[in-house]
C-alpha cells in the first residue's frame, strides 16, 4: 500500500512540474511571437520604403507642383531607417501612410502620371504592401492580446511574475493615418 | 488457474508501462493545445514564412474520389484491418494504411495557397467503416470546399527553373546507372558515348522536362484559385525545424476543447491505469 501511495504521490509532483513547465514553455513562446510577429511587419514596411524611393522618382517629373510632400515622404523615410525602439518606428510609419494617402490622392489630378504604366504598378504594389501590412498589424494585436491575457490569467501568473513579464502594448493607429487626407495645391503665381 | 494469473500478471506489467506512456502523452496533448490557443490566425495574403494557422476552405488542385464513399474530395486516408485470433482474444491489426500526398488549396477572403499534405496529422472524421469477412476498411477524407483548419510551416519551394535543372540531373543520372537506356545514347553505334551524343542526350531529356513541367504549370495555374504572386512558390507543410503540422476540418475551438479533454483523459486516465496494474503486480504472490 506504502508503494501506491509513494508512486501516487510521484505522479502528482511530476504532474505539476510538468504542467509548469508547459505554462512556462507557453509564455516564452507567446514572447518571442510578439518580437517576431512585430519583425515581420518590419519586413514589409522595408519593402513598402524601397517602393516609395520608386514612386517618388516617378512622381518628381509630373508633380512638379507638389515638392514639400514628396520631399516629405522622402525624409520620414530616412527617418524610418534610422529609428531605434519600436514606438519611433510606430510613429514614423503612421506619417508615411498618412504622406502616401496624399500623395495618391494628389495624382489624381495629373492625369499624365496617373496613365504613366509604373505609377499604375507602384500604386497596385503599395496597396498590396499596405493590406499585407494591415494583416500583420491585426496579426500582432492578437500575440500581444493573447499574451497580456495568458499572464494575468491564473496559474499563469505565477510564472508570469516569475519571469518579470509585464503587459505589452497594442500596435495603434496613429493620428495621421486616421485623418483625412489634406490636399494642398502648391500652384506658382 | 495459474495459466489465467500469469497472464494478469503480465497484462498488468504492460499496463504499467501504458499508463506511464499516457500520462507523459498527456503533458504533450496539452502543449499541443496551448500551441493551437497560442498561434494566432493569418490571414493567406500576409503570411509570414515560418509557423502558421489558418483557416479556410479547401480547394482541389486535382479532385481526387475517396475508394470507399466515392465523395470527390482534396485528401483522404484509408486504413485496411485484419482480424487476428489468438487463443482467448482477437485483436484488430493494421495491414494497409494510406495518406494522398496531393497538394490542395486552402482558401480564405484574401486568396489561397498550397498544402503539402505530406507527413500532416490528421484530425478527420471517420466517413466509412465496413467490415467484410476478417478485414475491416476505414476512410477518413477531407471534402471539397469543405472548412479546414491547418497549423504548420510556411515554406518556398525551389522555383520552376530550380526544379527542372533538378529533375534533368535525376533523369541523367537515372539513364548513366542503366545501361540499356544508356546505349540507346549511342547514336553513331561505335559503342562509344562522345560529348556530342552527351550533349544531345541531355538537350532532350531538358526539353522533355520543360514540356511535362510546362504542362502541369499550366494545369496549376489553370487550377489556383487566387494565389497571390507573392506565395507563387509558397507552400505550407512540415517544416525542417518545427515540425508540428496539424490538418483537420474542424475549427480552431474544436481543435482546443478535443485536446484538452484528451489531455485530461490521458494525464488521469494514465495515472489511474498505473497505479491499479501496479496494486495487481503488488498483489500477485508467486
Amino acid at each position: 500500500m506504502g508503494i501506491i501511495v509513494i508512486v501516487f504521490l510521484l505522479f502528482v509532483v511530476i504532474g505539476i512540474f510538468l504542467y509548469f513547465v508547459s505554462i512556462y514553455n507557453s509564455l516564452v513562446r507567446l514572447s518571442r511571437d510578439i518580437d517576431k510577429n512585430w519583425s515581420n511587419i518590419d519586413v514589409l514596411l522595408k519593402q513598402r520604403h524601397d517602393e516609395i524611393n520608386k514612386l517618388v522618382k516617378v512622381c518628381e517629373g509630373y508633380m512638379k507642383y507638389e515638392r514639400e510632400t514628396l520631399e516629405k515622404i522622402t525624409s520620414l523615410r530616412t527617418d524610418y531607417l534610422r529609428a531605434g525602439s519600436v514606438e519611433e518606428k510606430e510613429k514614423i510609419d503612421g506619417a508615411i501612410t498618412g504622406a502616401l494617402k496624399t500623395i495618391f490622392a494628389v495624382a489624381e489630378n495629373y492625369p499624365e502620371l496617373k496613365t504613366n504604366n509604373n505609377f499604375i504598378q507602384l500604386q497596385t504594389r503599395i496597396s498590396q504592401l499596405e493590406n499585407s501590412i494591415a494583416d500583420r498589424r491585426e496579426l500582432y494585436n492578437d500575440s500581444v492580446n493573447i499574451y497580456n491575457i495568458r499572464i494575468h490569467q491564473i496559474p499563469e501568473m505565477v510564472v508570469a511574475g516569475m519571469l518579470g513579464y509585464k503587459d505589452k502594448p497594442l500596435f495603434e493607429v496613429s493620428p495621421e493615418e486616421r485623418k483625412d487626407v489634406d490636399i494642398k495645391f502648391d500652384f506658382p503665381k | 488457474m495459474n495459466d489465467i494469473r500469469a497472464r494478469i500478471f503480465i497484462y498488468s506489467i504492460v499496463g504499467i508501462i501504458a499508463g506511464i506512456y499516457l500520462f507523459f502523452q498527456g503533458f504533450f496533448k496539452l502543449w499541443k493545445k496551448r500551441l493551437i490557443e497560442n498561434v494566432p490566425t493569418s490571414k493567406v495574403r500576409s503570411i509570414a514564412m515560418g509557423l502558421v494557422e489558418l483557416q479556410g476552405t479547401a480547394i482541389p488542385d486535382v479532385l481526387l474520389t475517396a475508394p470507399y464513399t466515392k465523395t470527390p474530395c482534396v485528401f483522404y486516408h484509408i486504413i485496411i484491418e485484419r482480424l487476428v485470433r489468438q487463443r482467448n482474444s482477437s485483436n484488430w491489426v493494421k495491414e494497409f494504411e494510406m495518406k494522398t500526398d496531393i497538394p490542395f488549396f486552402i482558401h480564405d477572403d484574401t486568396g489561397s495557397v498550397v498544402i503539402d499534405p505530406k507527413y500532416a496529422d490528421t484530425d478527420l472524421p471517420l466517413r466509412f467503416i465496413n467490415r467484410e469477412g476478417n478485414k475491416r476498411y476505414k476512410e477518413y477524407n477531407i471534402m471539397e470546399k469543405e472548412p479546414i483548419y491547418v497549423l504548420g510551416t510556411a515554406k518556398r519551394t525551389d522555383s520552376l527553373e530550380d526544379r527542372i535543372h533538378k529533375e534533368v540531373e535525376t533523369r541523367i543520372r537515372e539513364v548513366v546507372e542503366n545501361p540499356e537506356e544508356k546505349q540507346k545514347l549511342d547514336i553513331n553505334k561505335d559503342m562509344w558515348i562522345d560529348e556530342k551524343e552527351w550533349e544531345m542526350a541531355r538537350e532532350k531529356i531538358k526539353r522533355e522536362v520543360a514540356e511535362e513541367f510546362g504542362r502541369a504549370g499550366e494545369q496549376f495555374k489553370n487550377s489556383a484559385h487566387s494565389v497571390p504572386d507573392h506565395l507563387e512558390n509558397v507552400i505550407i507543410g512540415k517544416g525542417e525545424l518545427d515540425k508540428n503540422f496539424l490538418l483537420s476540418n474542424k475549427s480552431e475551438k474544436e481543435m482546443i476543447e478535443h485536446y484538452k479533454y484528451k489531455a485530461f483523459f490521458y494525464i488521469i486516465g494514465g495515472a489511474l491505469l498505473t497505479l491499479v496494474c501496479l496494486k495487481i503486480v503488488l498483489s500477485y504472490k508467486f
